[in-house]
């Protein structure tokens, strides 16, 4: 009698490869091969599936057939570690930049990319707002040497290409006009004021000035950062709006 | 706070839906008369966001239960803490009525196939899947029912029945039993048993809650299976079987899965109706 941890790394392999070696199946009038077919096409359609819902506009860009025998190569490659279906598919932009059949799309990794961080901003813990009395009572002279914690759902990305514009555009049922992709790439800024995730395009300053104090660098730091990349960035502007959004949940020295 | 302030009663012996995401809006609008909602327990694992937030809303005006696909019990996988741990914040944030999982595996060496697996029917696998609920119920607190699944295969070497097999992980965990009324039919299809037989097996008093749903027939190279897609209303054999079921267990609190080609709302209450229909027969029968 096989034991069972054997049958089931039988079984598993099975289903992902061809057929491996033997597995006590009963025949019953199907073929064994056959049986382990109806498991193999379950597994792939849930974790098709799976794709298909955190990326709907990877798959708008390229249609519904392309979109499936990308994500079944993916799949082949990167099996499920988690019992969370929500979990899979992370690495769906770095697979697609090597993918050769999408090396004339060259924008499809950065769009996917939005949409992992999208959804990743949307099943992030809630935050309660900063207390901005007691933000106002830090003396002038301590207010360089702040440090910010953010709220959980906020992250920034940097693409090559202008995937939240490519983004919005893809939002029209039927999409109107020319998408022109002269422009350079884009700065996003995911946030989630309360239930909805909300995106912005943001200037390289910001993008730098958001990234150094996410890493937990002092306020005059971050500024420094965003001037070298933005010599005109307004930092008091700029992060009255980022405290208005809520980005930032609490400070310390 | 909410939840524990306003938590509605437990499920009733009456018919409830499964709420899957393109329903949930116009539910939250409408609030129809439905007596429960049930929710596949890992789309809620989230701490923040807007699909726990609805629940948490819904949770006021309906009792719930908490219906897991990933746990994984029958795997030789260690019991995945990180799983638990989720579920556990799921449970302690909606105060779930019931919670349930599969009889099956559906993981080995950390890779998850998010497909409901068949265990082999033997002694070890019954002393393993049966302890593995132990630790399960010890580390919710809770008893949880256990769902007996489609399958569209058999093992050589196993030694018991299916229905006995359910029945005993019952009797040695303390686990309570989800009767899926479907799926005993398309086991019974797929490899010739008797689906009465396997019914009047089931322990009476142990059955908790039972499962409705539609199965699709694929016809394949050399014969035919039966696969439960959920993706249809329920079939006349299966609402026979149902009214069997009920005669013997009594009324019980039942469920419509559907999950994929997913009706409207309405199509899923009407279908839910019909097995409301039917408890209310047997309700009357008991009166």
């Amino acid at each position: 009698m096989l034991p069972l941890p054997e049958l089931q790394q039988r079984f598993g392999s099975a289903l992902r490869h061809a057929p491996g070696r033997a597995l006590p199946i009963r025949a019953n009038g199907l073929s064994p091969e056959r049986r382990l077919q109806v498991y193999r096409h379950n597994m792939q359609s849930a974790l098709l599936s799976a794709l298909e819902t955190v990326y709907p506009v990877t798959r708008r860009l390229v249609g519904e057939e392309f979109f499936a025998m990308a994500a079944q190569a993916y799949i082949a490659a990167n099996p499920s570690h988690s019992g969370n279906v929500q979990e899979y598919g992370g690495a769906f932009h770095q697979f697609l930049v090597d993918y050769a059949p999408a090396s004339s799309l060259p924008y499809l990794s950065d769009v996917a990319a939005l949409e992992w961080q999208r959804l990743q901003t949307a099943l992030a813990p809630p935050h309660t707002p900063m207390d901005l009395t007691a933000l106002a009572k830090v003396p002038g002279e301590l207010q360089p040497a702040l440090h910010f914690h953010h709220q959980p759902a906020a992250r920034v990305l940097s693409s090559r290409f202008p995937a939240l514009t490519i983004w919005e555009f893809c939002q029209q049922e039927e999409p109107e006009g020319e998408l022109r992709l002269e422009r350079p790439g884009e700065c996003v800024l995911f946030s989630r004021p309360r239930l909805d995730v909300r995106m912005q395009r943001i200037g390289p300053g910001e993008y730098r000035f958001l990234q150094a104090l996410y890493r937990g660098d002092r306020f005059d730091h971050a500024c420094r950062d965003a001037w070298e990349v933005e010599p005109e960035f307004d930092v008091e502007k700029q992060f009255a709006k980022l405290v208005g959004e809520e980005v930032f949940t609490s400070f310390y020295l | 706070m909410d939840a524990l302030l306003s938590t509605p009663g437990p499920v009733p012996a009456q018919a409830g839906i499964g709420l899957r995401a393109p329903h949930v809006r116009e539910l939250l609008e409408r609030r129809p008369r439905v007596a429960w909602l049930e929710v596949h327990s890992e789309n809620y694992f989230a701490p923040g966001g807007r699909a726990v937030a609805e629940l948490d809303e819904l949770r006021r005006d309906y009792p719930l239960s908490l219906h897991g696909v990933g746990l994984s019990l029958g795997s030789t996988d260690p019991l995945n803490d990180a799983h638990l741990g989720n579920l556990q914040r799921a449970i302690a944030r909606f105060s779930p009525a019931l919670v349930s999982e599969h009889l099956c595996w559906t993981s080995v060496d950390g890779g998850h196939f998010h497909d409901l697996l068949p265990l082999p029917y033997t002694e070890e696998a019954l002393s393993h899947v049966t302890a593995r609920i132990g630790a399960v119920q010890e580390r919710l607190g809770r008893r949880i029912l256990i769902e007996n699944v489609s399958s569209y295969l058999e093992f050589e070497h196993s030694t018991i029945p299916e229905w006995e097999f359910l029945r005993e992980v019952a009797a040695r965990s303390g686990c309570g039993i989800l009767l899926d009324v479907n799926n005993i039919y398309v086991s019974a299809v797929n490899h010739g048993f008797d689906a009465k037989v396997y019914l009047d097996a089931i322990p009476a008093r142990e059955v908790g809650e039972i499962h409705l749903a539609g199965h699709v027939r694929n016809e394949v190279e050399g014969g035919s299976l039966l696969i439960d897609s959920h993706s249809r209303p329920v079939c006349d054999e299966v609402w026979a079987l149902y009214e069997h079921a009920l005669s013997r267990l009594g009324p019980r609190p039942t469920l419509i899965e559907w999950d994929s080609d997913l009706p409207t709302l309405d199509a899923l209450l009407a279908e839910a109706a019909k097995a409301q229909a039917r408890l209310e027969r047997r309700h009357a029968a008991a009166a």
